[in-house]
């Protein structure tokens, strides 16, 4: 943690908004991606995002030091574990239902100046067929799945956001991996250079 | 050839696996699962699929927030003024308080508080020596006593067990004024700080004056706030049958201290009454400290809300 976010966390805890206000915007692309691909839809992603965030400053002098990150993510976590198991206790709003709105809900994919049009089709097709398969994972295994893959933060880190033990982290990522594995090479979505690589291999 | 199934592969090795390719393993680890891949086609297929699934994650593209989730401040705003108005109104109330205490204090001191323990001494002797006067008598001086009659039904009710009274009653009126004056300008303390004797001999009711006594210590603001101390004190100092109620209790202690606490609150100031009312005294610091107590509990309550 730098010095300017020490700065910025000891004044919002001592009430400053507009401190806080610096660290929201230091870590709202985390979160919001982080409730998106817990959550499956970019409302609900916003609605979790803000409520972690306001949380989080209201909950400020709970915060002893250490890194404010992992503390930050493991309010969103919680936030994201709040509202999926309200989800289940209204069995009408089903996970398939928030995984395929994707034409009103899915966020916005902007090309690459390299892709061509057929590569932008995949990788949106991809991404999607990624979200679906996230979204019928458990839901411990998607979260270190995400923390892990997506976020790219370390075990030790995933293991204090979601107060764990490290071999708990590795359970449940190499479950969670194999996992959405299954689903993509179901969908044929694996890519072929990465199936030819693996076809090389047997002969 | 078609690729292993993941029902091939055993959780353990899908956590070799998986460990390997975030270079998690340990040294020895990775030698013999190296070892491994090279003899097992189905293990290195798994791992190559595994790391076709993590690479796909990896090069997802982060999604951008539709919005700024940064907090309004104007819902935050912990209202300066609630906890200074607040602080301010219970700091000042109990400045006032204090103030006039020490006025009612001062003045009884310089004024009449010798004069006052004088007299209340000397109706203390009186009562002693007429043991046998009649209780009409300490009933009729009780009435004719200038306090407030909410006190002079308690000063009946004493000497009906047939008490001292008596002509201590007699020279109790004229004590009476002089101690309702002072006690209703003063309220007290000190003054009954200065009648020791007189407490003393109240008996059982001594309880009261160790209290006024010791009013002291806890009223320390300067001399100049006395004034308000004094408007404050005079409602309670109000029902001042002091003369009756110092005689009628040297016989019945008991009794009187009953009756008088049961019916008026502010009785038990009687017999210190004649030294200062130091009950007053301690339900206004009480009243002050409430005020302080809520204004903290407001204040409290309303910084929780964000």
């Amino acid at each position: 943690m730098t010095d300017e976010e020490h700065r910025l966390i000891a004044t919002a805890q001592r009430g400053e908004v507009e401190s806080f206000n610096a660290l929201v915007r230091l870590y709202e692309g985390r979160v919001y991606n982080l409730c998106y691909r817990m959550l499956g839809d970019a409302d609900s992603a916003a609605d979790a995002a803000q409520d972690a965030f306001l949380s989080a400053f209201r909950n400020l002098r709970g915060f002893r030091g250490g890194s404010f990150r992992s503390w930050m993510l493991r309010i969103a976590t919680n936030t994201c574990y709040d509202v999926l198991r309200a989800r289940k206790r209204r069995p009408s709003v089903s996970l398939d239902a928030a995984g395929d709105d994707d034409d009103d809900s899915s966020p916005l994919q902007i090309a690459d100046a390299a892709e061509t049009p057929d590569e932008f089709a995949l990788r949106r097709e991809l991404a999607t067929a990624i979200q679906h398969g996230l979204t019928h994972l458990p839901d411990e295994q998607r979260l270190v799945l995400i923390l892990s893959d997506i976020q790219g933060l370390a075990y030790e880190e995933i293991a204090q956001i979601t107060n764990t033990n490290l071999g708990t982290v590795k359970s449940r990522l190499s479950r969670g991996r194999a996992r959405l594995r299954d689903v993509l090479k179901a969908g044929e979505l694996l890519p072929a250079r990465y199936r030819h690589e693996a076809e090389g291999y047997g002969n | 050839m078609t690729t292993p199934t993941n029902s091939q592969l055993n959780d353990d090795d899908l956590e070799l696996l998986s460990a390997y390719i975030d270079s998690r393993l340990s040294a020895g680890e990775r030698i013999a699962l190296e070892e491994r891949l090279r003899a097992e086609p189905a293990l290195r297929a798994s791992l190559d699929e595994l790391r076709a699934t993590v690479g796909l994650l990896r090069d997802l593209a982060p999604l951008t927030p539709p919005r700024s989730f940064a907090l309004d401040p104007a819902a935050f705003k912990p209202k300066p003024s609630l906890f200074g108005g607040w602080l301010r109104l219970g700091s000042a109330l109990t400045a006032v308080v204090l103030a006039f205490t020490f006025l009612v204090v001062f003045v009884e001191r310089g004024g009449s508080g010798a004069p006052a323990s004088t007299s209340a001494f000397n109706a203390m002797q009186q009562a002693t020596s007429a043991a046998a006067e009649a209780p009409q008598v300490a009933m009729s001086e009780a009435t004719t006593a200038p306090a407030a009659g909410g006190a002079a039904p308690e000063a009946l009710a004493v000497p009906t067990t047939g008490t001292a009274a008596d002509s201590a009653a007699t020279t109790a009126p004229p004590a009476a004024p002089m101690a309702a004056a002072a006690a209703t300008e003063a309220g007290a303390p000190i003054a009954a700080a200065e009648q020791p004797p007189t407490a003393m001999v109240l008996g059982p009711v001594g309880s009261q004056p160790s209290i006024a006594s010791s009013q002291p210590e806890s009223s320390e603001s300067s001399g100049a706030e006395n004034s308000a101390g004094a408007l404050a004190q005079q409602p309670t100092s109000a029902p001042y049958p002091q003369p009756a109620a110092p005689i009628a209790t040297s016989g019945n202690a008991s009794t009187d201290t009953t009756d008088l606490s049961s019916t008026n609150p502010t009785a038990p100031n009687l017999r210190v009454a004649a030294s200062g009312p130091p009950t007053g005294l301690i339900a206004l610091g009480v009243g002050a400290l409430l005020v302080l107590l809520v204004g903290g509990v407001v204040l409290f309550a309303r910084r929780r809300r964000p």
